[in-house]
């Protein structure tokens, strides 16, 4: 009797070790409500309602938004509406039935998406998306409801122009893809997404013609932004940093503008452009020399009349770069190399004054700089009053105080007039550091220190490529091809006939077939 | 790390180079300073010494500036800074200036070089090696000899007018072509011609009058040729109708030691507006000019006489120098026609006969006629015609009359040598050792060419009709 119950018991257990043990499912990453709340929080803006279709309390579902971000009215009618009032969804007896309906359209809302990917839902949310979570189906439907308050397009505020488009780049990341595909609309034009940053999650495309574009540089691009590893990108030169093939230049190797027309122009030739949520602005690489002294203004005008103002800003740039350097060294060297009559006015003119050329100038260039970046921050208010008082302390206070010289007041407001011709800042600012560099120079080994920095910059700039493109091409490497088609000289549209040789573009031919 | 290192070090170094330039470390290869430190010397006279004839009395002149001058108006005039120093050698002379001022002495704005004749008299070339030979000064200082007067007194004329001396003498060059009776010639020039073994240097010559004004008629004499200093004799020729009597008529000045007796040797520096009456010749009442006086001539490196007037203007008519100048002519009743020089060019063409060289000096030139002071239509082929052999005449004479001078004093002024070596250079080889004989018997002959011009002038002079019954 004993042994029959023992053996009954061991049947038992066996039968018990025999039942297969149900696998444990890793619910965290379904596409449930409690997941999403998880992963969002709770924050104030942050809003959860409880939908019932059909007044059912079974079929439930949850709309998710932030406030703020979204168009309400978009929300109440293009989501909420339909919800309550669709005749199809009112016939629906379950909440597979509904997803089956707004699969199909019963929601009228264009842009519409179905995922059950969590980490999806999550990103759709922080964009300005609504989402319906169906939570016990694990499905979601993300509706680009975006209504937040944005800048709309107005005028260029630094690259202005007098005759030519008058748009800009914004910060909405839509707007600024809109613009572009209005420009450019054929369908060999390509607008690739990536999300950069941690904590910001910022949008970034790259916008480029794949019929044009070489691959090659394409994929440095692509590799470079990959490789960015930042917390935010909420300032460009996030973006110029990792685009620049040498940061230690202070030339740049990045083209940003705030045009759409020179962004587009530029795609066009072959090169490649990002676009920034949040930023208005477009950046294009790879970044040349040239470009950063043309403006798209000289293709408006007649190409005899846009020649000639090339020429004048190549001459302002040299300006710009060399006066005051060449004016200290002349002055303190090479006296006589000048007319006499100038000679005796300028040493007349420095009678009694404290301070010696070098000084007066580098000083008089600081003080410029000063006063440029007050010019920038000072509130709209009282930028009269900042000009005034910076004409008649530095032009004529200084001055009749003999602690400048009425020379030297002209070669720097020559030199400063003669830089903002450049069209872009970055290049200028570049030109602004250098050409205290060459004052130094001159100042201490007169022309021949010139020399040796004009050398300097030369052999830094022809060292210098972005994306295996000379940063002087066209006037570098160029195989004997004529140099100066659209650099120095506007050439006519008409003959205007390849691409850039040296952006090794897959269809050279820019006309005819 | 390496970076870093790198760009902290070049940091480092760029600012303690710009400390250091700031403030005004000695930098062993700066030489000057800045432009208001430099004592711009404009115009340098060169004169025998007053208490040692072996030594060099120099007198320079610079623009004086004051703490205020820039706000100066443009319309006032410079005030000059007259310095006058004795030396034993011309580097003596100008390195004592500076112990005068407080500034650099800088000679690379040095305009012009005035050398007495005392001076040009016995080795021109001893004065100017220091100006050769200093890297500061340029190669295109125009070198002058002052004819009738120190170069001391010369310069400080100014003084008395309260005219910067150097406006004058660079308004006198300005217009020089007017009349090509001068030519500016720069030191590089000079040089050049005293490195050639064979040929001689010419300079021009500038002479300083008063005018009287108490006097309301100006004298005129007509001697065309007049005793000049310390026994040299001018050429110049005279022609009837042509008659340049630029300042020959008026009183000139006194010796060169009674003009510059009134300064004292060394040391003594003195502003614009002092040291009047130094000039013995100069009277209130007198009005003081300058004039380009034609060439003064050179043998070796000696003056031997001067050029002038017609005959200086043939040195330029051979040399191509003449950019303009006025010829006058006559027509058939003796009136007078004056015809300007639009342009004019000339070449040596040499001939070989053997080792016998002959030149032909072709000139040709274009003129037209700016004055008529005459009422008869002389705009008719043939009197035109008659009109351009006159002038062919004309300046024939005058380059000529050059090569006369030129041959009786044994120099070669005309740069036939030149030619000779350049067309014929072996057989110049032959005959370089005995040029200065060839040259005196050298046959040269002048070949002149010309047209009347600019047919748009052909005006007919206004006839008076006064006196014609109706």
């Amino acid at each position: 009797m004993k042994l029959n119950i023992i053996k009954r018991v061991k049947k038992k257990e066996e039968k018990i070790d025999k039942v297969p043990i149900a696998p444990v499912v890793d619910t965290s990453t379904l596409a449930t409500f409690e997941n999403l709340q998880n992963l969002i929080g709770n924050s104030e803006d942050i809003k959860y309602r409880d939908i019932l279709i059909n007044n059912n309390a079974d079929m439930v579902v949850k709309l998710i938004l932030i406030d703020g971000l979204i168009s309400q009215s978009d929300v109440s009618n293009y989501v909420i509406k339909p919800l309550m009032q669709d005749t199809k969804i009112k016939e629906a007896q379950n909440l597979d039935e509904v997803i089956k309906l707004i699969q199909d359209g019963a929601i009228y809302f264009a842009s519409q998406k179905m995922t059950s990917d969590l980490d999806e839902i999550k990103d759709a949310v922080m964009d300005g998306n609504s989402v319906l979570l169906f939570s016990q189906q694990n499905i979601a439907f993300e509706f680009d409801t975006k209504g937040f308050d944005k800048r709309s397009m107005m005028e260029p505020t630094v690259e202005n122009v007098t005759k030519g488009p008058k748009d800009s780049f914004v910060e909405n990341y839509r707007t600024n893809t809109a613009t572009i595909r209005r420009k450019i609309r054929t369908q060999d034009l390509v607008i690739e997404n990536m999300i950069i940053g941690k904590q910001t999650h910022t949008t970034v495309a790259i916008v480029y013609i794949k019929s044009i574009l070489n691959d090659e540089i394409l994929q440095q691009v692509k590799d470079r932004l990959n490789s960015i590893n930042t917390d935010n990108l909420l300032t460009t030169s996030v973006i110029e940093d990792a685009l620049s093939e040498n940061i230690y230049c202070p030339f740049p190797q990045v083209v940003t503008t705030e045009r759409p027309d020179k962004f587009c122009a530029d795609i066009i030739e072959g090169r490649a452009g990002i676009i920034v949520s949040g930023l208005p602005f477009g950046f294009v690489v790879p970044g040349t020399f040239v470009q950063y002294i043309q403006n798209p203004e000289d293709y408006s005008h007649n190409f005899i009349v846009a020649s000639a103002i090339r020429i004048i800003r190549y001459l302002a740039l040299f300006i710009s770069l060399l006066l005051p350097g060449l004016f200290i060294a002349i002055t303190t060297f090479h006296t006589e190399m000048i007319p006499t009559d100038l000679a005796l006015f300028l040493a007349k003119s420095r009678e009694g004054v404290t301070f010696p050329v070098i000084m007066e100038t580098i000083c008089l260039l600081i003080a410029f700089e000063i006063l440029y970046e007050a010019g920038l921050r000072v509130p709209k208010t009282v930028g009269q009053a900042v000009s005034i008082v910076g004409t008649l302390v530095v032009g004529q206070a200084a001055v009749e105080a003999r602690l400048l010289s009425p020379a030297v007041v002209v070669v720097v407001a020559m030199t400063s007039i003669a830089s903002f011709t450049m069209p872009n800042q970055d290049f200028n600012n570049a030109i602004r550091i250098w050409r205290i560099l060459f004052s130094i120079f001159g100042a201490i080994l007169g022309l021949v220190g010139i020399i040796s920095g004009v050398i300097l910059i030369t052999f830094e700039l022809c060292k210098l490529k972005s994306y295996g493109v000379p940063y002087l091409s066209p006037f570098v490497s160029n195989d004997g091809v004529k140099i100066l088609d659209d650099t120095i000289f506007r050439i006519p549209q008409k003959d205007n006939k390849i691409r850039p040789k040296d952006l090794k573009v897959k269809n050279i031919k820019r006309q005819g077939d | 790390m390496k970076k870093e290192f790198i760009i902290a070090t070049a940091l480092i170094v760029s600012i303690i180079i710009l400390i250091c330039s700031l403030l005004e470390f000695k930098n062993p290869i700066h030489v000057s300073g800045n432009i208001e430190e430099n004592y711009f010397i404009i115009t340098i006279g060169i004169d025998k010494g007053i208490e040692d004839s072996k030594n060099y009395r120099i007198t320079t002149i610079a623009e004086k500036f004051g703490a205020n001058s820039s706000n100066s108006s443009s319309g006032q005039s410079k005030i000059a800074d007259v310095v006058t120093i004795e030396g034993t050698t011309i580097l003596e002379a100008i390195t004592k200036i500076a112990l005068f001022k407080d500034k650099s002495l800088f000679l690379g704005h040095m305009k012009y070089i005035l050398i007495s004749e005392d001076i040009a008299k016995e080795n021109v070339l001893d004065i100017l090696d220091f100006f050769i030979r200093n890297n500061e000064l340029r190669m295109t200082t125009t070198i002058v000899i002052v004819k009738n007067t120190s170069a001391e007194a010369f310069i400080r004329v100014g003084e008395d007018i309260k005219i910067f001396t150097t406006d004058l003498l660079d308004g006198a060059f300005h217009n020089v072509g007017e009349l090509s009776i001068s030519e500016k010639v720069k030191l590089s020039n000079i040089i050049q011609t005293f490195n050639n073994t064979y040929a001689d240097v010419y300079i021009p010559a500038i002479s300083l009058f008063y005018r009287d004004l108490d006097k309301v008629e100006v004298s005129s004499k007509k001697e065309s040729s007049s005793e000049g200093l310390s026994g040299l004799k001018e050429e110049g020729i005279v022609q009837e109708g042509n008659n340049l009597e630029i300042g020959k008529s008026l009183q000139k000045v006194g010796s060169s030691e009674g003009s510059s007796s009134g300064k004292s040797s060394s040391g003594e520096s003195s502003s614009g507006e002092s040291s009047s009456g130094e000039s013995g010749s100069s009277k209130k009442t007198e009005e003081p000019y300058i004039n380009l006086d034609g060439f003064a001539t050179f043998k070796g490196t000696k003056l031997i006489g001067y050029i002038s007037g017609f005959t200086a203007r043939g040195l330029n008519w051979m040399n191509s120098k003449v950019e303009s100048s006025i010829i006058v002519l006559k027509d058939d009743n003796d009136k007078k026609i004056s015809v300007k020089v639009a342009s004019s060019n000339s070449k040596i063409k040499i001939n070989m006969n053997g080792d016998v060289p002959e030149a032909t000096v072709k000139i040709k030139f274009v003129t037209f006629v700016a004055e008529v002071m005459s009422q008869e239509d002389i705009f008719k082929k043939d009197k035109l015609k008659k009109l351009e052999e006159q002038q062919n005449d004309t300046v024939k004479k005058e380059v000529e009359s050059m090569l006369d001078y030129a041959k009786k004093n044994d120099i070669d002024i005309t740069k036939i040598s030149d030619e000779i070596y350049h067309q014929y250079p072996l057989k110049w080889d032959n005959i370089k050792d005995k040029w200065k004989e060839i040259f005196k018997t050298m046959k040269i002959n002048v070949d002149v060419e010309s047209n009347i011009n600019k047919s748009y002038n052909f005006i007919q002079p206004i006839i008076s009709k006064s006196g014609e019954s109706k």
